[in-house]
């Protein structure tokens, strides 16, 4: 999630708007320096959250898929898991 | 009551990695686990482990970005932030149990709200399970 102010927002209003619809990504919006609020995607209208939770595993079971080619072999989880947690 | 559980990064990763030895048994458990409507309890640090593994192992920055952005999306999963709280609990914990700083991190809402830790890391789990009950995804009894 991506911090920026009032004025920041208002200035990049279509720019912000167009990065949570064709991204996702998500924002907070900081008034004197404390968050006042969340700007993020909307669920798809009259989808409730439990058919928002089915699709975002849906997604994540097709992003796992579309890495599968990628990952490199010979290793396996908590070895990749130990190496991101050595870089603390 | 639905399930609690703090899911290592090792599940998470051994899941989104279809050619892991532990992708099947990650991929039954969480799939009953969902089904179960059971809650998963992350501290802030499970978004960063995810991204950089995605990241560095395959060199997919984007994909890695859709799914930390969607992780976030879930209901159910808890994201908690590492507070001063909780800090101190993974200080002690850390201290107590001579875990590695990150081990630590998972140990300690697992601590702090007395619900098991689910990992793939047979250290991790062995230091923990003094302090927390602590699981296998595919020795856990649903």
């Amino acid at each position: 999630m991506k911090t920026l102010g009032k004025e920041e927002l208002t200035e990049r209003i279509d720019e912000i708007l167009r990065l949570v619809k064709e991204k996702g990504e998500t924002f907070e919006v900081t008034e004197h320096g404390e968050v006042v609020a969340h700007i993020g995607p909307a669920s798809e209208p009259g989808q409730t959250v439990e058919e928002s939770d089915a699709t975002a595993w849906a997604d994540l079971k097709r992003i796992a898929s579309e890495l599968g080619p990628y990952w490199p072999e010979n290793t396996d989880a908590v070895e990749i898991v130990r190496d991101v947690r050595r870089d603390l | 009551m639905n399930a609690s559980v703090v899911l290592d990064a090792s599940v998470w990763v051994s899941w989104l990695r279809s050619p892991d030895i532990n992708h099947g048994a990650s991929e039954i458990w969480l799939d009953q686990y969902i089904a179960r409507e059971g809650l998963l309890v992350e501290p802030a640090l499970l978004l960063i482990e995810v991204a950089a593994s995605v990241s560095r192992q395959t060199g997919q920055a984007m994909r890695a970005k859709e799914a930390i952005n969607t992780l976030r999306s879930i209901s159910k999963i808890q994201i908690v932030p590492l507070d001063s709280v909780l800090v101190q609990v993974a200080v002690d914990a850390a201290i107590d149990l001579q875990l590695r700083a990150g081990d630590a991190i998972y140990v300690a809402p697992a601590h702090r709200l007395n619900i098991p830790l689910v990992s793939w890391d047979k250290e991790q789990l062995q230091r923990a399970r003094s302090l927390v009950a602590t699981f296998t995804p595919d020795s856990y009894v649903f």
